[in-house]
């Protein structure tokens, strides 16, 4: 088995070292194809990487009806609080809130000076277990908070859901295009591969005839060519990543996980490992399965099959 | 079906597409051991029937029993293996120009998945036989026509079938080569193995006086011998 492994392998590799340009335009071209769809798959994972960064340091503002009394005001507190997903309430008091807001305004007294604190909503805050602190449990969240007991009391349940839809609208119209992409980096590839098998098989169209006349199965015929394909297939995966990494690592010279910019930053993560693999072992897959198309179609027109 | 019977056809047709017959209503039996000319005038069949042996060709009717397998109930799998049992030597050789002597020999064995141990030392015994031994690493562009066809013989033997199959093996080689030729293949018969040799060329039907099946129109005209 091994023996027979080592054999297949070989005559892969002589068959791929007998037309090294065409290898090198094949491996390239998947190359660059891949590159494509893996720098949007790189934005895609930042995009949710981002969305989980805020989703950690949002919390769950619950604004209580100006005017509501505060006993309607505790109630509601004590029922947030046996809420399973909620770690710590807080109550932030209108009289706290009023005065925080003044100090915002600085010197500008006058322009509060004719508002009562009263009329201010009271807001309590939610701080989530940390396994909760994601957009999904945040929105759900939300969700049940008004259905609760006490809950018409509540005037608004605030936790930046604007900003989270608009960046989980980016991301799924983002996702969409990355399954476009991937489609016709498929089929490129599966155009690229099988067109280079076709030729190696070509080139060893005398071989194959004399196997075929001295009885090598169609396994023994088709498997160096399986290989190939498999081959130029990792072989293009590997090229992407690479120039992947390096396009990342130009971006972020710290080598970080983050983009830093003036007021902030941005996480900028490489594609984690498994996805790397996922990447390399299914375009290697792909080239098995374009391999596959190359030989059926050569081997149904030869004579002696 | 007779025990000794090694190769049987029964009303067998072949038809190429919607042309004629190349094969009409043949009927022969082949015994183990047995040295056969297949003759008959150009486009009679020779080649067909050969093909037919092989599996290189199904036919269109009847039926055909080669080493005890019914090629007809044989499935696409089975064919490899059955070619395992039959070597087959034709006219232009069929070498790889870019292997030598022996990489030509060895590939055969190579290609069933033997282990290169049993390779070399079977190679070499087969290249004895034939004759070749001090030529195993020339290139084929480097030898005689007549040694270029004891290289395909040799490759032909090399898994010890128990028939082997000749279509005008001596077709490009001159008079001396070809009676060597034909000595070659009849030591190979006297070594047990079953040999059918199509030809029309009359130095060779003479060289050997052996049963003889003359083909004309895909029909079987005489079987003497
Ligand atoms: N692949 C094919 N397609 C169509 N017709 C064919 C094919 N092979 C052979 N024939 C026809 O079948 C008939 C028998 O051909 P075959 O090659 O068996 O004859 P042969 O006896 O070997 O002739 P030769 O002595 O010239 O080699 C001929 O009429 C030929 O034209
Ligand atoms: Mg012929």
């Amino acid at each position: 088995m091994v023996a027979r492994t080592h054999y297949f392998l070989q005559q892969a590799l002589r068959s791929m070292r007998h037309a090294p340009w065409v290898q090198l335009v094949a491996v390239s071209t998947i190359g660059i194809s891949l590159l494509v769809l893996s720098s949007m798959l790189l934005v895609l994972r930042n995009i949710d990487a981002l969305s989980s960064a805020w989703g950690q340091q949002v919390r769950l503002v619950v604004f209580v009806r100006a005017g509501e009394l505060d006993p309607t005001r505790d109630a509601l507190k004590r029922s947030l609080a046996e809420l399973p997903e909620v770690e710590s309430v807080a109550v932030r008091d209108r009289e706290v809130a009023f005065a925080e807001f003044k100090a915002a305004l600085g010197n500008d007294d006058v322009l509060v000076d004719g508002i009562d604190a009263s009329l201010l909503p009271s807001a309590i805050e939610l701080t989530l277990r940390p396994e909760h602190r994601n957009p999904a449990a945040l929105s759900s969240l939300a969700e049940r908070v008004a259905t609760l007991q006490g809950a018409s009391a509540i005037e608004e349940v605030a936790y930046g859901q604007d900003l989270l839809e608009k960046l989980s609208k980016l991301r799924d119209g983002l996702r969409d295009l990355g399954l476009i992409i991937a489609t016709l980096v498929i089929l490129a590839v599966i155009f690229i591969v099988s067109n280079t098998v076709r030729l190696a098989m070509f080139a060893r169209r005398e071989e194959i005839e004399i196997m075929h006349l001295v009885g090598a199965t169609a396994g023994f015929i088709r498997a160096p060519f399986y290989i190939e394909g498999a081959i130029q297939g990792a072989m293009g995966a590997a090229v992407a990543m690479a120039l992947l990494f390096t396009l990342w690592r130009t971006l972020s010279p710290d080598g970080e996980s983050v983009l830093r910019f003036e007021l902030g930053y941005l996480p900028f993560e490489f594609l984690p490992t498994p996805i790397i693999a996922a990447l390399v072992l299914g375009t290697s897959l792909v080239g098995i399965i374009a391999s596959h198309f190359a030989v059926g179609r050569f081997l149904r027109g030869s004579p002696s099959s | 079906m007779s025990p000794d019977a090694i190769i049987q056809m029964f009303h067998v047709c072949k038809a190429y597409g919607r042309g004629g017959r190349a094969l009409d209503d043949v009927t022969l039996r082949i015994d183990r051991g047995d040295f056969v000319f297949l003759t008959g005038p150009s486009g009679a069949g020779k080649t067909t029937l050969l093909k037919l042996i092989f599996c290189a060709e199904q036919p269109t009717m009847g039926q055909i029993i080669v080493a005890g397998r019914n090629i007809h109930r044989m499935s696409s799998s089975g064919v490899p293996l059955l070619r395992r049992h039959i070597g087959v030597v034709f006219q232009d050789f069929k070498l790889l120009a870019q292997r030598t002597v022996f990489g030509n020999v060895a590939f055969a064995m190579e290609v069933i998945g033997r282990p290169p141990r049993d390779i070399r030392r079977r190679v070499t015994t087969v290249l004895r036989e034939v004759g070749l031994a001090d030529k195993a690493n020339s290139l084929p562009s480097r030898l005689s026509g007549g040694e270029q066809q004891r290289v395909a013989i040799a490759r032909a033997l090399v898994n010890e079938p128990a028939i082997l199959l000749a279509d005008e093996p001596t077709g490009n080689l001159d008079p001396a080569l070809t009676l060597s030729i034909m000595g070659l293949l009849s030591d190979v018969n006297a070594r047990g193995t079953t040999v059918v040799v199509a030809t029309h060329d009359p130095l060779v039907l003479d060289a050997v006086p052996r049963r003889r099946i003359t083909l004309t129109g895909g029909r079987v005209l005489t079987d003497v011998g």
